[in-house]
């Protein structure tokens, strides 16, 4: 796929474009479908509850009712709505969330682009999705929406710093922000083990930017009732649901390609098993990560989750450049 | 690569299309299916059940603003960083001294603001 | 290329239809998300012009940080419904479209005579290839641009002070008197995070609504707290 790149454009190459955007599309919604139902299930386990079990063996096809009952659910404005901006902002919630997989290379062989900003089209684009959160808060005309609204604003901002300064130990080692050059850059160790102090910060603020457990509290359900999405009902509630999972994927699988490399198998000895396969299973394993720390961790309060932020992981991050930076240029006179 | 580049953004638009599409399609789809009985309660804005009183569009403490400023100085002394970082193996030991500069700087306007109490959320 | 071209065009048609709507929106937050259109388009213009690590700055830095800023700006004014422009500024400007049209036109001509005229001197740097980012940070750290760069972060940290030094004022005066309301609106048994949630919203409907709705919907949000705390404790037992 990624030679098709160099290739001119024919109208049949155009076509096999859209149409491997389109299976991915549905391998996503595939995937988003059954993550709810794995959350509900590991959820259940973890509190000693049995879990969706009532449709379909072993309530395999849970998720596909929700989905199906959403689609027939009424779905109305509000009076008191802002209806362009409401009816606008799921889209602009989920778009970012699919594009940011335009630069998610599958393999070194498969990858949709080969963009050679690629980690920052990533984070641009995905910084992109607090205006749809702040477009829903604020067109509702609702209290509770609007201070969810508020508050993801808020901590989305004040994690996406440490998030990017994080990522730059990981770039520097590679010398390149390309995710391909990236993850080739890890075939002697992962970035994991010399990036350690990078990794935890990363996947501290990733769980902030995915405003998930214990970072929860712009929908708080006990609080905020669910935040911003109050007034959303029907299939504009399940856009904003499917932005969200959609987003959880694509960080998941970042956080593969930056720290676990990526396709790169644990061992050289175990290359018989494609590259795609152990993108998969690391993606899928940093994606139901978020549900695991749901059920062991209680929600935070919102003046120590920005503090946290700012006096402990910015300071962190720091460090951690300059550290990186000080053991590449010794590393680098020795050699 | 001037093919490539190009390419590459061709899928980038492609893909927002359907990013945008998909929703819109879904929509559709929807208001096919779904019912519509809105009436004057149904469509009030919810509040737990209490009246909703005046509009929520109301004002939010300064605190807010402030952390966004703080955020727009530090994303772009970030983003400087990137491209120090990725010619870092070029420029040697000279870039380190230069960034080191740079970085303290940025470390002497956190240290700043953390002092002047800026950070604290209440 | 002509699909360069067309690109260009939708692109600046976004652009301009970014800013007419910000121009003819009526309330502030749409005005905001308009001109985050035309930041977008802009950064496109970028990548179309072979600059995409400029591009995706562009969308980090305004559609990303400017709008938000300029958002949360928005959400710390009284800003309610509808703009409503004050009575006499606005007719005056209504009285003589035509002269306006013409005044508008004519700068608009003047500028394009103008910029059509000059002969822009290549740069040195300046390449038809796409630039990646190594080769700006080959060049941002060189000893041509070393000073430019170093000036750079002292500029950020001075903005950085005056954001401080001009919004440290407010918010202290604005903290003290949420706590102020904080302490006279709650309850001691709620829990803590209730309570933030109850500051805000108590400060949010004081604001709003006249003294005697204030003092209602300060009791609706406590009744609504105390419940939410039993809810909390059934299900604890």
């Amino acid at each position: 796929m990624r030679d098709w790149l160099y290739e001119p454009l024919s109208a049949e190459r155009f076509g096999w474009m859209v149409l491997s955007i389109l299976i991915l599309l549905g391998v996503l919604l595939f995937l988003v479908t059954y993550a709810i139902y794995v959350q509900r299930k590991l959820l259940g386990w973890m509190q000693s509850r049995v879990g969706p079990n009532r449709v379909g063996p072993y309530g395999l096809l849970q998720t596909i009712a929700d989905v199906l009952k959403l689609l027939t659910k009424e779905s109305f404005v509000p009076t008191h709505a802002d209806r362009p901006l409401y009816l606008l902002a799921p889209i602009v919630a989920f778009a970012p969330a699919f594009v940011v997989f335009a630069v998610i290379p599958l393999t070194d062989r498969i990858a949709f682009t080969d963009i050679g900003i690629g980690l920052l089209f990533y984070i641009g684009v995905a910084s992109l999705s607090t205006l749809g959160v702040i477009m829903g808060g604020w067109a509702s005309n609702n209290k509770w929406s609007l201070i969810g609204a508020m508050r993801a604003a808020a901590m989305m901002i004040s994690y996406e710093i440490p998030l990017v300064l994080a990522a730059l130990g990981v770039v520097m080692l590679a010398g390149s922000i390309n995710l391909v050059d990236i993850v080739e850059a890890q075939r002697g160790v992962w970035n994991v083990v010399p990036q350690f102090v990078g990794f935890v910060i990363f996947l501290i603020a990733a769980l902030a930017e995915l405003n998930r457990t214990p970072f929860d509290l712009t929908e708080a359900e006990s609080e905020l009732i669910a935040g911003y999405q109050v007034e959303y009902s029907g299939f504009r509630f399940a856009i904003f649901m499917l932005g969200e999972y959609v987003y959880l994927f694509a960080m998941g699988a970042l956080i593969a390609i930056l720290y676990f490399g990526g396709w790169l198998p644990p061992h050289p000895a175990l290359d018989f098993i494609p590259g795609i396969v152990w993108l998969v299973v690391k993606t899928l394993f940093f994606a139901y990560l978020p549900f695991w720390l749901q059920a062991t961790f209680p929600r935070v309060r919102i003046d120590q989750l920005m503090t946290f932020s700012w006096k402990v992981l910015m300071p962190l991050a720091l460090v951690n450049i300059a550290f990186t930076s000080l053991v590449k240029t010794i590393a680098g006179g020795v050699s | 690569m001037p093919s490539l580049y190009w390419y590459n953004y061709l899928v980038v638009v492609l893909f927002i299309a359907l990013g945008i599409g998909l929703p819109i399609v879904a929509f559709a789809l929807s208001r096919l299916l779904r019912p519509k009985h809105a009436y004057a309660e149904k469509t009030t804005t919810y509040e737990s059940g209490a009246e909703p009183i005046g509009t929520s569009w109301v004002r939010f403490k300064v605190k807010y603003y402030l952390y966004a400023l703080l955020f727009l100085v530090f994303d772009v002394e970030t983003l400087f960083l990137y491209p120090w970082a990725v010619a870092f193996d070029r420029v040697g030991t000279f870039a380190l001294l230069e960034m080191v500069i740079f970085l303290a700087i940025l470390a002497f306007g956190l240290f700043y603001a953390w002092r002047k109490d800026v950070l604290e959320w209440k | 290329m002509s699909g360069g071209t067309l690109a260009f065009f939708i692109l600046a048609a976004f652009g301009l239809g970014g800013v007419t709507t910000m121009l003819t929106a009526r309330r502030v937050i749409h005005m905001v998300l308009a001109l985050s259109l035309s930041f977008l388009a802009i950064a496109g213009l970028y990548v179309l012009l072979g600059a995409d690590f400029l591009g995706v700055v562009q969308i980090i830095v305004y559609t990303g940080a400017i709008t938000i800023l300029a958002v949360f700006g928005i959400m710390l004014t009284p800003h309610g419904g509808l703009e409503t422009e004050p009575k006499s500024a606005p007719r005056q400007g209504r009285r003589m479209p035509l002269v306006a049209f013409l005044l508008a036109a004519g700068l608009f001509a003047v500028l394009f005579w103008a910029v059509a005229g000059t002969r822009f001197a290549r740069s040195p740097f300046a390449s038809d290839e796409p630039v990646d980012a190594a080769a700006i940070g080959g060049l941002l750290l060189s000893s041509r641009y070393l000073l430019p760069f170093e000036v750079i972060s002292v500029v950020l940290l001075v903005a950085l002070i005056g954001a401080i030094v001009l919004a440290k004022d407010d918010a202290s005066d604005t903290a003290g008197s949420v706590q102020a309301e904080e302490h006279a609106g709650t309850s001691p048994a709620e829990p803590p995070t209730v309570r933030a949630d109850n500051a805000e919203a108590h400060r949010a409907d004081r604001t709003a609504a006249s003294a005697r709705d204030t003092g209602e919907s300060g009791q609706h949000v406590e009744k609504e707290a105390q419940l939410v705390g039993a809810v909390r404790e059934a299900n604890r037992e």
